[in-house]
């Protein structure tokens, strides 16, 4: 059976106009039987692992957790509890945010989604993806980073969005294992 | 993300928690687990299966299970835990020893617990069921029939089955035959072939001691009552 691997964390932090700190934990990680082309190396990378409020952040810990009790998560390809888990990531929310990260929105949906009503009614433009999961045609919200505090008004209008954060924004500046 | 608790409602409070595993013996089937957990509200008392399906054969209680469901609630604040909020993962911390060492079935009415195993099916569509696995020892409703003959009950419109799982004489067949029940009412349906008038459930009831004016029998003090499957509720975000 193939699992995930979960390499590195590192968490960013962002000031929200509304006065509350919201939270990026990027994870670096991939599958356990993906190698790189000629190498003996898994492939790996950088991703949002969960984002939004700390509430937010663990409830989506919990949720993700839970892989780990069936070993379809492996936190440095170890065996791993899902309260365990749930302490790394509580332990990376207090830890000091990475000063060379950054992130910006990357918001893909189905088409199917309420989230593109709002978006519409917002003014923000939707640009179709070239790819579709599973055959369902899927659009992209394009948000400028002036306007990236909208993510997590997204996350807190359409709770859902929780459970696939990497499908909101995307980070980038941290270093590869 | 649930919402956490709104001011006035009162939070439900989970005073024990418990794991039954039903063991086979024969080794004819695979074990199957379930979780319960004891609550209080308002003073009241009640009892919940907490394992949603997995998979659509097997009952199995495990961390992950909880994760979807009670961990949550305790995160949100609307699940306490003897009167107490908790950390999610403190919260599993106190089921790992009940999973590590699960309790027979007949051993749950000394806990006042009570657990029955409810079939219905359509009896027009009943004769025609089978069990998913072809090479499955009760394949058959009939073969169910004629093995649990006490537990059935056969009227105009339905083919209804009932046991009681805690009851000494099931012990060593409780596996199997929920292995039988699960795989026959819901083995081969799909989201596009669902019979909706087929469903197996599992339900778990307090009884409090016997009183003087009950004549011995055990009183049912309330009667929580979970579906056995749960279909998969695709993301509505995403999917």
């Amino acid at each position: 059976m193939s699992y995930r691997i979960e390499y590195q964390y590192a968490t960013l932090r962002f000031e929200h106009p509304d006065g509350r700190d919201r939270y990026i934990v990027a994870i670096e990680g991939g599958d356990n039987n993906l190698y790189e082309h000629n190498s003996s190396r898994r492939v790996r990378d950088w991703g949002v692992g969960m984002l939004g409020t700390e509430h937010q952040v663990i409830a989506q810990a919990v949720r993700f957790g839970a892989g780990c009790d069936g070993g379809e998560l492996r936190p440095g390809n170890r065996d791993c509890t899902p309260q365990a888990y749930i302490r790394r990531i509580r332990k990376q929310l207090a830890a000091t945010p990475d000063p060379y990260a950054t992130w910006q929105p990357n918001v893909v949906c189905s088409n199917a989604s309420p989230l593109l009503q709002q978006a519409r009614e917002m003014g923000l433009e939707i640009t179709p993806e070239r790819d579709d999961i599973w055959g369902r045609p899927r659009s992209r919200i394009v948000i400028s980073n002036e306007q990236r505090h909208l993510v997590f008004d997204f996350l807190d209008r359409h709770p859902s969005l929780g459970r696939a954060p990497w499908s909101l924004a995307s980070v980038g500046g941290l270093t590869p294992s | 993300m649930r919402q956490p608790t709104t001011a006035g409602s009162t939070p439900v409070n989970e005073i024990d928690r418990l794991v039954v595993r039903f063991p086979d013996p024969r080794r004819r089937c695979w074990d199957h687990t379930l979780g319960l957990a004891i609550d209080e509200r308002d003073g009241q008392k009640s009892v919940s299966v907490v394992t949603t399906m997995p998979e659509r054969t097997r009952l199995a209680m495990s961390l992950a299970v909880l994760c979807d469901t009670r961990v949550l609630q305790v995160h949100d604040g609307d699940l306490l835990v003897n009167g107490r909020a908790m950390r999610p993962e403190n919260y599993l911390d106190l089921w790992q020893p009940h999973l590590k060492s699960p309790i027979e079935a007949c051993d749950l009415p000394a806990r006042g617990v009570r657990l029955r195993a409810r079939v219905q099916l359509r009896l027009s569509k009943a004769r025609e069921r089978t069990h998913v696995w072809s090479q499955y020892r009760i394949g058959s409703l009939a073969q169910l029939e004629a093995e649990f003959e006490r537990c059935v009950r056969v009227n105009e419109d339905f083919w209804c089955f009932e046991a009681d799982l805690c009851d000494p004489a099931l012990v060593e067949d409780s596996a199997e035959l929920l292995s039988a029940l699960l795989g026959i009412v819901h083995g081969h349906d799909r989201s596009d072939n669902i019979d909706a008038a087929a469903w197996c459930s599992v339900e778990a009831s307090l009884v409090t001691a016997p009183s003087p004016t009950s004549m011995g029998t055990n009183e049912v003090q309330e009667v929580r009552q979970a579906r056995a499957f749960e279909h998969w509720t695709e993301m509505e975000l995403f999917a």
